[in-house]
């Protein structure tokens, strides 16, 4: 219990060293401020998005049980007339008009929303026509299963993926300035175990992705999501680039060279999202090999608020399972290099 | 302190040995020096009795362990001066020594305490990358006395020193060693090894040519040897030769016969001599 005691104690001795040195490097500070700059960004770039209320635009006073009935399940804004309505359809925001015609109401679109706000102002409208109130329709009105629109949910599922990925390159940074330093062989003859020495190293690849994932959920905004669901994901998918960033480290030379090769991770990376994205369901198993692709698999349920827990343990499984194997592979390579 | 015996190290595990078959013993509370040429062994053998090589054939006992069975904890009674310097360049003076000290299980001295002591107490909070090639080398050196070892091993301790520093290296050499600590001195520099050690080992092509003391050395060697300087076609030619070896006696007639001498004078031995003389090798 006493060594147990003392070898943590020396574990996070060589993590705040690694954290001071890195408070000295330009790199390693822009790393540990990439998620905050991108949370910033994701909220710059997706503006209005946080909510998912259908706004829709009527004529104010033309039809006030109408106007009523939209008020409790939509944000109605009401305009004078209905070139106001059009103006407001016409703006960035996604705004559906209600507007009365010869063959009586009909959505008035700019084109580009996406079809769940448009299905929805449309089933609110045919409800309204067909008498239905809220006690008698027994139905609650939330969303289509998107908590987030696709793109800001793109973003942020990227992000949380490529935090990971950062905290592999910092550790790389962190081994090339013990090789550069010439300090492992210092290392070797001090009464640290290797051990302790790797988990020291490898502490902040598990806290980027964790501290990235809580920063996104907190700057970026995300109602309704299940932060523990997208931790257990982050520290799952950490455990590769804690890997990759050892090997990467003991290879590489000076720092640029680890940024270089750190970045081929990218490559693997975006495939997953685009498979997942794009490719049809029954070519999906092409991508099960990849932790990315089932971290991004489970990350997109979570941010969509649904039930989640059986992707999420699912996949977290997956993801170790690939890690034991790549790290059966790299054991004996870091062990080498650290000699 | 340390017992080798039939010591064999070979770095592509076939017949080459980069030391080889080599055994000595160092005494508790004693300075035994390690001498020879680059790629003697020196640093194979030194790499070996800390730990950081892998012990392959022969028996070798650390500090009353088994090298094979060696532990962690092993290191508390250990400190290690490197000839490369290797501290944090992104850390200040004080904070290599801190941070070093933290991974000991043993009280420790004071990091400001050792600063001063390798003359560097004014540049505790400036960055190590920032320093000299020496001032690296005495954070080094400072650095392996934190944890008050009962084993110093110290790998070229005066290397890239102006002589004041060197010589303040050798005075803290000596007070640590008359306060009880075992010095193990590896170099290729044989004044320091004469002026501090009680015993020195000749090391070539992975085998010791000799062990004794630089004393005794010199009683052997010393006022045995005639340097000769002479004339030949190419210019003057010095050489040494001993007056008791027949081959130089010999030789030392045929120069005298032969060539018009410039100066003779018997002189002591220096260890470098010595080495050159015992081992037929040079030291650089």
């Amino acid at each position: 219990m006493v060594n147990m005691l003392k070898m943590w104690k020396k574990v996070f001795v060589v993590f705040f060293r690694d954290i001071k040195s890195n408070s000295r490097d330009f790199i390693s500070i822009y790393i540990l401020a990439v998620p905050i700059i991108f949370a910033v960004l994701v909220n710059l770039l997706v503006p209005s998005l946080n909510e998912t209320s259908v706004s829709l635009a009527v004529v104010d006073g033309e039809n006030p049980d109408q106007q009523s009935y939209f008020e409790a399940f939509a944000k109605v804004k009401p305009v004078p007339d209905v070139e106001g309505v059009e103006q407001i359809v016409r703006r960035r925001d996604d705004v559906i008009g209600v507007v009365h015609g010869d063959e009586g109401y009909y959505l008035l679109r700019q084109g580009d929303e996406p079809q769940f706000l448009v299905d929805y102002a449309a089933l609110v409208l045919s409800l309204f026509q067909k008498n239905i109130d809220i006690e008698s329709a027994k139905v609650s009105f939330h969303s289509f299963g998107n908590n987030l629109v696709p793109i800001k949910k793109f973003l942020v599922n990227m992000s949380l993926l490529l935090f990971s990925v950062l905290g592999g390159m910092l550790i790389g940074l962190n081994i090339v300035e013990e090789k550069v330093d010439n300090t492992v062989s210092a290392i070797n003859l001090s009464p640290i175990s290797r051990i302790a020495f790797i988990f020291g190293k490898s502490i902040i690849g598990v806290i980027l992705p964790v501290y990235g994932t809580v920063a996104m959920v907190l700057i970026a905004g995300i109602p309704g999501v299940n932060l523990g669901q997208l931790l257990i994901m982050a520290v799952a998918l950490s455990f590769i680039s804690i890997i990759v960033g050892f090997l990467q480290g003991l290879k590489s030379t000076d720092v640029m060279e680890v940024a270089g090769s750190i970045k081929l991770l990218f490559l693997p990376l975006g495939l997953s999202i685009a498979g997942l994205e794009f490719l049809s369901q029954k070519w999906q198993w092409l991508l099960y090999w990849s932790p990315w692709y089932w971290a991004y698999k489970a990350n997109a349920l979570v941010l969509d608020a649904q039930d989640a827990w059986g992707q999420v343990l699912m996949s977290a499984g997956i993801v170790l399972a690939i890690t034991i194997v790549i790290f059966a592979a790299a054991a004996p390579k870091i062990r080498r290099g650290l000699e | 302190m340390i017992s080798v015996e039939n010591l064999k190290h070979s770095y592509k595990k076939n017949s080459t040995f980069a030391v080889n078959d080599i055994s000595f013993d160092v005494k508790e509370g004693e300075i035994f020096g390690f001498l020879g040429p680059s790629g003697a062994g020196k640093s194979t053998t030194q790499g070996i009795l800390t730990g950081l090589l892998q012990l392959q054939h022969g028996k070798v006992e650390v500090a009353g362990s088994d090298v094979k069975k060696f532990k962690n904890k092993m290191y508390n009674k250990i400190g290690m001066s490197f000839e490369q310097s290797n501290v944090y360049s992104k850390l200040s003076a004080k904070e290599n020594l801190d941070f070093y000290a933290k991974l000991f299980d043993v009280k420790t001295r004071s990091s400001m305490e050792l600063l001063e002591l390798v003359g560097l107490g004014d540049k505790a909070k400036i960055r190590a990358g920032e320093f000299s090639k020496g001032m690296k080398h005495r954070l080094t050196f400072a650095r392996s006395l934190l944890n008050n070892p009962s084993l110093w091993f110290l790998d070229e301790p005066t290397t890239g020193l102006d002589p004041a520093i060197a010589a303040d290296i050798k005075k803290i050499i000596r007070t640590e060693n008359q306060r009880g600590v075992t010095v193990f001195l590896t170099t290729h520099n044989m004044q320091i090894a004469d002026q501090l050690c009680d015993r020195v080992a000749f090391i070539v092509d992975g085998q010791i040519k000799l062990i004794d003391s630089p004393k005794n050395l010199k009683l052997q060697y010393g006022e045995k040897l005639v340097e000769v300087e002479y004339q030949t076609n190419d210019g003057s030619k010095k050489e040494i030769f001993s007056t008791i070896e027949a081959a130089d006696k010999k030789r030392l007639i045929e120069v005298i016969d032969s060539s018009q001498i410039v100066t003779m004078h018997t002189k002591e031995a220096t260890l470098e001599d010595i080495f050159i003389k015992v081992t037929g090798r040079g030291l650089s």
